[in-house]
């Protein structure tokens, strides 16, 4: 093999085609993850629209059963005010809705969670209450608090309570013994424990629980609309189904979809900068 | 030795754990008086009870029977002044090396500001300078070890437990840490209660070492080891240290907790030279 006994000169472009190869895949190992986060998201909501313009023209579907996208987007524009009006009140329901599920929520499970008597009361209670379709009882909240926000909001609230209350349980129980051993060897006080150490050990488990109960809100505040209210988005999508002005209706889905996308991503940023970076929030 | 430290004593101390009414004896009966300052590993085969020994001393779990002191004080809940390492690091991970250090000084409501030069130089002598703002995850496993010794280090307490401390780790960080923590251990000399698996590190480490016996825990043998300070790597190597770690080692022959595959030779039967008869 006199090749390899006069190996070196050949050698080296060997390593640098070796190398080459090794870039391109660097490449096209980036140009994948482009493609997956975002070229292909991009890529599914065409094909989606595409396909919904094309069922139009071909079987012919009229507007109010259907509108096309086009349609939707110029009603988006034209029907701004309308729909930034609703939105805001929506917004406002759910927004309420929420914060009154975070804020109570967690002080509740923390007592759940700390006291025998008040879980052994209330658990099965909670547990009971739950297992109720709760836009079942949509209607009675209309007859408790009466036509408007304040129901939109109390149903926004009891839907969105109960992920609150059984992460946060789960957070604080999950403790593991070590650690509260170590607190109380620093001779820590239950209570400097709970503030130290176990509080900020459940946060992401807090705010896993929070990013469902952003979501679950939205959906009790438009329930809410939907049976008692003379505003908000889902008050519009219920009146305009009945006038068949189904581009609206459809306008409006698609801000309910952007406000719910919009408040998860927020929840996910707090939630984020609050546990530093840890698993599981 | 060691004036004004505190000694810790074992009187008579029984565990019994009946979690669903099946008694459990963990510790039968222990015995042991360790003098103040001194460094004492506690070997001995796993489920022996040597970690509910410690818990015991700590007073985060109760004694079933039996007195337990730290000093001339009657153990009757948790020790502040007892520090505190496990095998699982225990750092909080929301919190950097230097925060995690100083828990130990606001768990105390005492002021950070006042222990934090000390916070420091705990993290420059166990070799981490440089990563006081790194968070535990941002660490190696050895690295989060060494911060969770310097945190019990931190409040410069009378009495130090370790539970299988260096366990995790691989056996080079392994050495490293238990070089480190003797040269640490010989600044203050706390009393030290030591619980490892390795018969390496206890005699390496110890002027005590407890070799218990499998559970029902009792302590088998408590063996002196009289080898000079400061101790370097090389005594591994010398005879008297290889006649601690055999006597220990035909222990847990004895015991049936190490068992050996040649035929024809019963348990513990061994030649003076620890060669197979």
């Amino acid at each position: 093999m006199p090749a390899t006994v006069s190996g070196a000169p050949p050698g080296a472009p060997v390593a640098l085609k070796r190398g080459a190869a090794r870039q391109r895949r660097v490449t096209s190992r980036r140009l994948g993850d482009v493609l997956t986060t975002l070229a292909l998201p991009i890529a599914g909501f065409v094909l989606v629209i595409g396909l919904w313009q094309l069922a139009i023209t071909v079987f012919d579907i009229p507007e109010f059963m259907l509108p096309s996208p086009g349609k939707v987007l110029h009603t988006l524009w034209t029907e701004r005010d309308q729909l930034w009006f609703h939105a805001k009140r929506t917004t406002l329901g759910f927004t309420i809705g929420f914060f009154l599920a975070a804020l109570s929520g967690v002080p509740l499970a923390t007592l759940l969670a700390f006291s025998r008597v008040a879980s052994g009361l209330l658990y099965p209670v909670i547990i009971a209450t739950q297992s109720m379709p709760k836009s079942a009882l949509a209607p009675l909240f209309l007859v408790w608090l009466g036509f408007g926000l304040k129901s939109e909001v109390g149903i926004a609230f009891l839907i969105a309570i109960f992920p609150v209350l059984i992460n946060t349980m789960a957070g604080l129980r999950a403790l593991p013994t070590q650690l509260l051993y170590l607190g109380k060897s620093m001779g820590g006080t239950r209570l400097r424990i709970f503030t130290k150490v176990r509080l900020p050990y459940a946060l992401p488990s807090i705010f896993a629980g929070l990013k469902v109960a952003i979501t679950l809100a939205i959906i009790g505040a438009v329930v809410g609309e939907f049976v008692g209210s003379n505003a908000g988005l889902g008050y519009l999508i219920v009146s305009t189904s009945v006038n068949m002005n189904t581009p609206l209706a459809f306008a409006a889905l698609v801000c309910l979809g952007v406000l719910s996308m919009v408040s998860f991503a927020a929840v996910e940023v707090v939630g984020r900068r609050v546990c530093g970076g840890r698993e599981g929030a | 030795m060691g004036d004004g430290v505190v000694g810790v004593r074992f009187a008579g101390v029984r565990k019994v754990y009946a979690p669903h009414g099946d008694e459990l004896e963990a510790i039968s009966r222990v015995d042991l008086e360790i003098p103040a300052g001194s460094f004492v590993s506690v070997v001995g085969p796993s489920g022996c009870g040597k970690s509910t020994l410690m818990l015991m001393l700590a007073g985060l779990i109760e004694r079933t029977e039996g007195e337990i002191h730290i000093g001339s004080e009657l153990v009757t809940g948790p020790r502040a002044d007892v520090g505190m390492v496990f095998q699982s690091d225990t750092l909080l991970e929301w919190r950097t090396a230097l925060d995690n250090i100083l828990l130990q000084a606001e768990m105390r409501r005492l002021k950070r500001k006042d222990y934090t030069d000390r916070a420091h130089q705990l993290l420059d002598l166990v070799g981490l300078a440089g990563f006081e703002h790194k968070y535990p995850r941002e660490l190696s496993g050895g690295m989060r070890q060494r911060v969770s010794v310097a945190r019990a280090l931190l409040m410069e307490l009378p009495v130090l437990l370790l539970d299988e401390p260096f366990g995790a780790l691989d056996a080079l960080t392994r050495d490293q840490l238990v070089v480190d923590f003797q040269h640490m251990w010989a600044r203050a000399r706390p009393t030290v209660l030591f619980v490892t698996h390795s018969i390496d590190e206890a005699v390496f480490q110890s002027d005590y070492v407890v070799v218990m016996s499998p559970r029902p825990g009792r302590i088998a043998r408590v063996i002196e080891i009289k080898l000079a300070r400061p101790r370097r790597l090389a005594l591994r190597s010398s005879d008297a240290y290889g006649c601690y770690v055999k006597e220990v080692r035909e222990m847990f022959l004895d015991f049936g907790v190490l068992r050996e595959h040649d035929e024809g030779v019963e348990d513990g039967a061994l030649d003076r030279d620890g060669s197979l008869a």
